[in-house]
């Protein structure tokens, strides 16, 4: 249930009850902008509006969001204009409710005119009275156009339901449109009624009122509120519009949110020149002299339009710019690189600049390219819709590789093209550095190298998107771990600009990819290894950072990372990112040499391979010998189970197992001499421990970079057990009492243990139950941080939690699990969902008759449920790229779904949910889709997934739900009515027909989005208009005489010629309504 | 009573007709020959006619639509021969008047003519146009407004050449479509002619008009929001309906409601299936046959008690089965087809 907060109030005097006139209807005039103005002008700071800034924060979620409704009828009471501090506060109140849209404000304006005042010389007065003369003309001119349709509001008799009519069409003509959910975003709008009153000529009291209509709301750059062009107007009196209105208020904000996406060009118009692109670049986030500033300011030229000669299909690597604002040389550089590009990877790429003033047929042209791009393609478009925003958005064919990844990296270039450093180039960079990132090939050090040059002109080439891109996913904090292991390492240059630790750190990544690429070119699970470390695989229940880091740690534990450290510093020169990089190739090389003793061949992950290089697992792993097929490791002479050598760029490790303690030697290139790291390189620490005694601490720098408040805390290793320990200094250190390496205590698991103890002893069963979970499931430190960063100092929760052990009522601690495994960090805090996820758990028959679901199924419907909650497309089950759901349920009415599938089981819901939960994606659209439309019908529903015939195992077809009335309901989710979709829905349209099915018992039902949500009007007309093309092809025809016999033909048409049955069926109306758009 | 297959024959087209002893279809294959399949011995006999698009049998007769229905020739049982072709005649829009007479229409002008092909005429009667179920009774020919949603019966009497009646179905037929949330105005979903009736089945009823004045007799209604099918039994002079839900014996008379069964719907949900879908019901002395499409599964009741006593599995099939494909009975064998063009047969053994 969807929330709109409608804060209601009036301005003056409320109780003024006049008798009804006529009405009079009026759109997109120059009066009521006349009204607001002069409103605006007397009243500008008064706060008879409320206005609230747009929140810049819901800027990338705003795509398909509903209003909300909460009215509270004692503030229209209570108001006080003097006191707008209530409303304030009341919209602050809903600030961070995510069931919260976007506010509509319903103000009420009054104006008084003095009975002194001439009619004569009253505008609005005066306007109405004329209004009044053309009204017949008007409504001639208007017959059967929406403006007529909208104006009934107006052209009712009897005042009182004027506004009933209007809000009633919007309902009728919106109503399903805006019923369902959508992800988040809120604005405020404002729906203004102005009321104004006129007196009687006679006797100056009261007589007529004029009640104006109209709706504003803030935009992207507020500079006022616009008046919007499908305000109404009519005379009538306040009591009636006030009762018309009530109750009415969630469809007018569905009005409103239908308004607000014409003019924001979600919706494109069949002849205008919005468009609306996946991702918008806030204002505030361009930097001023940036390059998006630069091409904004040169965009919006009617003059400068420029066709380009070659059309969007062109095969080879191209930038299109209609605007004129891009230079000629920047253009030849381009090409130069795309062209680069192509050669070396094979990816065509192409940019498109597009403004307002590009004429419609071009946007079209552009928009129907990039929905089916070449299957090399590359593309970025970048437009400028009607206000000068930029918008852009990405699209691939189907040969470019890590797709989802590269999606996922979209929603980084907002920060990248607003408000990064790069000021020329932009788009080429960025099509560049993305080229770059996927695919197996070594990554060029021109991409993590600020002093890369180019090898023949010398020129620099240095491509600085991939590292800002890694360093605003990172928040610009990296992975700590790593970047402090860099930054530690003795005698590397300075990481100062242009070598800052980001870009150091991305450089070590692109050597462990480079490493990667030489080691294990060809297995699939390493392809594009850097953008997996990129992207962290966001949805899966780890990321590769993540594993890659807790290998990094395994690593660094078994006392490796010192040797390379040690190594490295010695063997490798140039800047602090070149040297990253060249360490980064180092850890691979130790990795690689684990790899060929575990699962060569099979390639498990990385993190694996690090967590091997222990002695005890090299014994298991020596003991086959397969060290020895590996030509890049020397070995001679060696004990297998007791020594092991690795080979590094520039020199050797060996570690040898003396009476079960591990010893480590360096050698050079050469193998001429092995010898002990140098541990005095460690700075070492006197410290005065309890008792009495001195310890000498070995600052271990890469573990223990000492943070605020913190402290020794524990003598880990003093061969007498440890114990408790203080430190003035606030350094967090190993300590030994005789040199030797210890055992490592860091400050994480220090707080990490404080924080459990803690919780521990007020809720003891919960914390056991969570240790023997993590222990059970493996999981890391994360696990327990994650929770306590959920629950901390919400202990109404943590006690639920604890009750729920026990009480199959309460909150379950295993949905959090389920949330936390799936990676959904904002719905795993909400009690709500816990709640409901709770209950499913414990009782469901999803997996079939008398088989519940386990955790295992609710945690891969969570991973997918995110997946289609992202932008972009995936592919459907024709193998065709569809956006995703443009509406699509969120967790908690997906939990309502299944709720509903628990208390009403369906027979076949159980293989709708198995393709949401399962594996292969190409079904989540369309099951999405299934379960979303079926939510609205539920108790209609007979079954799912009716197969025909039913012990068919191929060549079957498959009713996607069977009503209780027999009805048979096909669901689509696609973007166009492609021509690829044609011959199976000929095919499947015709056997409806042949079958003899009641004409209504049949419902093809498709979702509203891509070409199918242009307006209701546009979309349905859309569709109707794609199956009478699909049918009238020649081969359709064809197909459609073979299925259907005469005898089907007449009963169905009267007719047995077909081109006669397909003018029937177009000229039928009624026909089509087995065609219908939902959401 | 076990019914199991015993035979598969291959590329029958749909709209076969059964006379006497046997089943005459159209071969998807072979150009489309018509054949015939003798229900008893279980032989095709093929090549009747060649290039069949549709056929229609009238007592001893078999009217065959060949060159896209532009041509219906007039084939003789008894003689196994083609005594005459009539051209510009659509077999499946015209009625036969007798062995010279045939009243048709005129696809160009939309007209009622009278073919004769002794005397060689052509006379027009009157504008109007034939429907799948046009009957003659004497001087009236029931008809319909145009499909797909015929939303009257119209009768014309050639005679007088003129409009005999129109019955408007808009009203009586009104019905709400719970998945539109409307109110939707009445067609025709079926008509039957028989016995000078005129049975015609819209959503929420199933009424009787009077052939010669189109007056309604009798309407019994149907159970609302469902498919239902219904078929004239001559030889008891009453109706079967089926709403997907139950069986109705109706006296064809009265319009009076004979029997009903009363748990058809939740015995089949019980067994996992769906009574949505079905063909039509047929019946023979004792059993109602009726197939569930989404189930592949024909289903024989007691036509008395409608008690359940068989279930045939057709796990065979390939391919869908259309509900227009009704099954045949024949002695102790039972066929359906399934819309690969396999007929399925089935015997109690």
């Amino acid at each position: 249930m969807r929330i709109i907060l409608t804060l209601l109030f009036c301005l003056g005097v409320c109780n003024y009850a006049i008798s009804s006139d006529s009405t009079i209807v009026k759109y997109g005039n120059t009066l009521h902008r006349d009204i607001l103005e002069q409103i605006n002008n007397k009243d500008a700071g008064s706060g008879r509006i409320i206005r609230l800034s747009y929140n810049e924060k819901y800027r990338d979620e705003v795509n398909g969001r509903v209003l909300g409704l909460f009215r509270r009828e004692s503030d229209a009471k209570t108001w006080n204009q003097d006191n707008m501090g209530v409303a304030k506060t009341y919209l602050n109140k809903f600030k961070d409710n995510s069931d919260i849209d976007f506010y509509v404000v319903l103000a009420s304006v009054y104006k008084y005119f003095d009975v002194n005042d001439k009619p004569e010389n009253i505008y609005e007065y005066q306007a109405l009275n004329t209004q009044k003369k053309l009204r017949q003309q008007e409504i001639k001119e208007l017959k059967l156009t929406d403006d007529l349709e909208r104006g009934r509001a107006g052209d009712s008799a009897g005042s009182s339901r004027k506004f009933n009519a209007f809000a009633d069409k919007v309902s009728k003509k919106y109503g399903e449109y805006f019923t369902t959910n959508a992800t988040s975003g809120r604005k405020v709008f404002v729906l203004i009624v102005i009321s104004s009153f006129y007196p009687n000529e006679k006797d100056g009291s009261v007589g007529k009122v004029l009640h104006s209509f109209g709706v504003m709301h803030d935009r992207f750059n507020y500079n006022g509120y616009e008046f919007e062009e499908f305000s109404g107007m009519f005379l009538g009196t306040r009591t009636d519009f006030n009762l018309g209105v009530v109750n009415k208020e969630e469809k007018l904000g569905e009005y409103i949110r239908l308004m607000y996406q014409i003019k924001m060009g979600e919706i494109v118009p069949e002849n205008g020149t919005y468009k609306k692109l996946g991702y918008s670049i806030p204002k505030k986030e361009i930097l001023p002299g940036s390059y998006i500033q630069q091409l904004k300011d040169k965009v919006g030229n009617p003059h400068n339009y420029k066709p380009h000669p070659q059309q969007p299909n062109d095969i080879n690597p191209n930038f299109f710019d209609y605007t004129g604002a891009v230079s000629p040389e920047e253009i030849s550089k381009a090409l130069e690189v795309f062209q680069q590009v192509k050669t070396d990877r094979g990816y065509i790429l192409k940019v498109f600049v597009t403004d307002y003033e590009t004429p419609y047929n071009i946007l079209k042209i552009i928009d129907d390219y990039v929905k089916s791009p070449g299957d090399n393609d590359m593309i970025i478009w970048l437009h400028f819709n009607k206000y000068v925003d930029p918008v852009f958005d990405f699209f691939y064919g189907k040969n470019v590789p890590n797709q989802e990844e590269l999606n996922w990296l979209q929603q980084f270039m907002v920060q990248l093209m607003g408000g990064s450093g790069i000021q020329v180039n932009l788009l080429t960079m960025i099509l560049d550095g993305l080229a770059h990132l996927i695919g197996e090939l070594n990554i060029p050090a021109r991409y993590y190298d600020p002093e890369s040059k180019d090898e023949k002109t010398q020129k620099d080439n240095f491509n600085p998107v991939p590292s800002g891109l890694f360093n605003i996913i990172t928040l610009k904090v990296g992975v700590p771990p790593i970047r402090l292991a860099l930054q530690s390492i003795p005698g590397l240059d300075p990481m100062e600009d242009p070598y800052q630790p980001y870009k150091c750190e991305f450089a070590f990544y692109c050597g462990i990819a480079n490493g990667v690429v030489d080691v294990l070119k060809g297995v699939p699970e390493f392809s594009s290894f850097l953008i997996k470390l990129l992207t962290n695989e966001k949805g899966k229940v780890k990321g590769a950072r993540t594993e890659f880091l807790e290998g990094w740690k395994a690593m660094k534990d078994n006392g490796i990372w010192k040797s390379i450290w040690q190594m490295t510093v010695k063997a490798h020169t140039g800047n602090a990112c070149k040297v990253s990089a060249q360490i980064g190739h180092d850890v691979i090389d130790v990795v690689s040499v684990a790899i060929a003793f575990s699962k060569a061949g099979v390639a498990a992950k990385i993190a694996t391979f690090l967590e091997v290089i222990d002695p005890t697992t090299y014994a298991i792993n020596f003991a086959t010998k397969a060290l020895l097929k590996l030509p890049k490791v020397v070995v001679a002479s060696v004990d297998y189970t007791k020594e092991f050598i690795f080979k590094l760029k520039n020199g050797f490790i060996k570690l040898t197992i003396i009476d079960g303690k591990e010893f480590i030697q360096i050698a050079n290139d050469a193998l001429q001499q092995w010898r002990i790291p140098n541990w005095n390189d460690y700075p070492p620490l006197a410290m005065a421990g309890p008792g009495g005694t001195n310890y000498n601490a070995i600052l271990d720098p890469v573990n223990n970079t000492p943070g605020n408040g913190e402290y020794i805390s524990m003598i880990i290793d003093d061969g007498a057990g440890g114990g408790p320990m203080a430190d003035a200094n606030n350094i967090v250190c190993a300590v030994t009492n005789e040199g030797n390496l210890a055992l490592l205590q860091n400050a994480t698991e220090t707080f990490l243990k404080n924080e459990l103890d803690n919780l521990k002893e007020r809720f003891p069963a919960l914390i056991d139950h969570l240790n023997n979970l993590r222990s059970t499931l493996n999981e890391s430190d994360e696990f327990f941080q994650e929770f306590i960063k959920d629950f901390k100092n919400k202990d109404d929760l943590l006690r639920r939690f604890q009750a729920g052990l026990t009480n199959p009522d309460e909150l379950q601690i295993d949905a959090w699990v389920i949330l936390y495994n799936a990676g959904r960090g904002r719905l795993r805090s909400n009690p709500d969902i816990l709640k409901k996820l709770g209950d499913l758990l414990k009782v469901n028959e999803f997996a079939g008759p008398g088989q519940a679901w386990g955790k295992a199924d609710f945690e891969k419907l969570f991973v997918n449920h995110a997946e289609l909650g992202r932008s972009g497309t995936i592919k459907d089950e024709f193998g065709i790229a569809v956006s995703k759901a443009r509406s699509t349920l969120s967790a908690e009415a997906l939990l309502d779904v299944l709720i509903l599938a628990k208390k009403d089981p369906k027979p076949g819901i159980q293989e709708v949910l198995k393709r949401l939960a399962g594996n292969d994606k190409k079904y989540l659209i369309g099951s999405e889709w299934q379960l979303r439309y079926a939510k609205s019908i539920w108790n209609d529903i007979e079954r799912f997934e009716v197969k025909l015939p039913p012990e068919a195992t191929s060549g079957y077809r498959i009713v996607d739900i069977l009503l209780k009335n027999g009805t048979r309901v096909e669901v689509k989710s696609w973007d166009d009515f492609l021509t690829s979709y044609v011959p199976n829905f000929v095919e499947q349209f015709a056997k409806d027909l042949k079958d003899g099915v009641n004409l209504d018992k049949i419902k093809w039902v498709f979702d509203r989005k891509g070409q199918f949500a242009l307006g209701d009007k546009i979309g349905i007309g859309y569709l109707h208009s794609m199956v009478i093309s699909a049918l009238r092809e020649e081969n359709s025809k064809k197909l459609f005489k073979d299925i259907l016999t005469p005898e089907k033909l007449i009963s169905r048409f009267g007719t047995d010629n077909i081109d006669e049955a397909i003018d029937i069926l177009e000229k039928e109306g009624e026909f089509l309504k087995m065609f219908k758009l939902a959401e | 009573m076990n019914y199991i297959e015993i035979s598969q024959f291959n590329n029958v087209r749909s709209e076969y007709k059964v006379s006497g002893d046997d089943l005459y279809f159209v071969s998807i294959a072979n150009n489309k020959q018509l054949q015939k399949l003798n229900l008893s011995s279980l032989e095709i006999t093929p090549e009747l006619l060649e290039g069949v698009d549709a056929f229609r049998i009238v007592d001893d007769l078999i009217l065959a639509g060949q060159n896209d229905c532009k041509i219906m020739s007039v084939y003789e049982f008894k003689n196994s021969r083609v005594i005459q072709k009539v051209e510009n005649v659509h077999v499946l829009l015209s009625v036969f008047i007798d062995k010279c007479k045939v009243l048709y229409q005129n696809n160009v002008e939309k007209a009622l003519y009278i073919k004769d092909t002794c005397l060689s005429s052509d006379v027009f009667v009157m504008p109007g146009r034939l429907d799948y179920f046009s009957t003659l009774s004497e001087d009236i020919l029931i008809s319909s407004s145009p499909a797909p949603y015929r939303r009257s019966i119209i009768a014309y009497n050639i005679n007088s050449r003129a409009l005999a009646w129109e019955f408007n179905l808009q009203e009586i037929g009104k019905y709400y479509s719970t998945i539109d949330k409307e109110w939707v105005v009445g067609y025709a979903i079926n008509v039957t002619i028989a016995n000078d009736r005129v049975y015609v089945l819209t959503y929420p009823r199933l009424i009787c008009l009077d052939i010669k004045t189109g007056s309604l007799i009798w309407q019994v209604d149907v159970k609302p929001d469902t498919i239902s099918k219904f078929i004239y039994l001559e030889a008891t002079k009453e109706i079967l309906l089926f709403d997907s839900h139950q069986f109705h014996f109706i006296n064809a008379i009265s319009g009076a409601v004979v029997r009903s069964s009363m748990s058809i719907y939740e015995i089949v949900k019980e067994m996992g299936m769906t009574t949505f879908n079905s063909t039509s019901p047929v019946l023979d002395e004792k059993y109602i046959y009726i197939t569930l499409c989404y189930s592949h599964t024909m289903l024989i009741f007691d036509k008395y008690t409608f008690e359940m006593v068989h279930v045939i599995n057709m796990n065979t099939c390939k391919d869908a089965i259309s509900p227009s494909d009704t099954p045949v009975i024949y002695g102790n064998k039972v066929l359906q087809r399934s819309s690969d063009g396999v007929m399925h047969v089935y015997a109690d053994i």
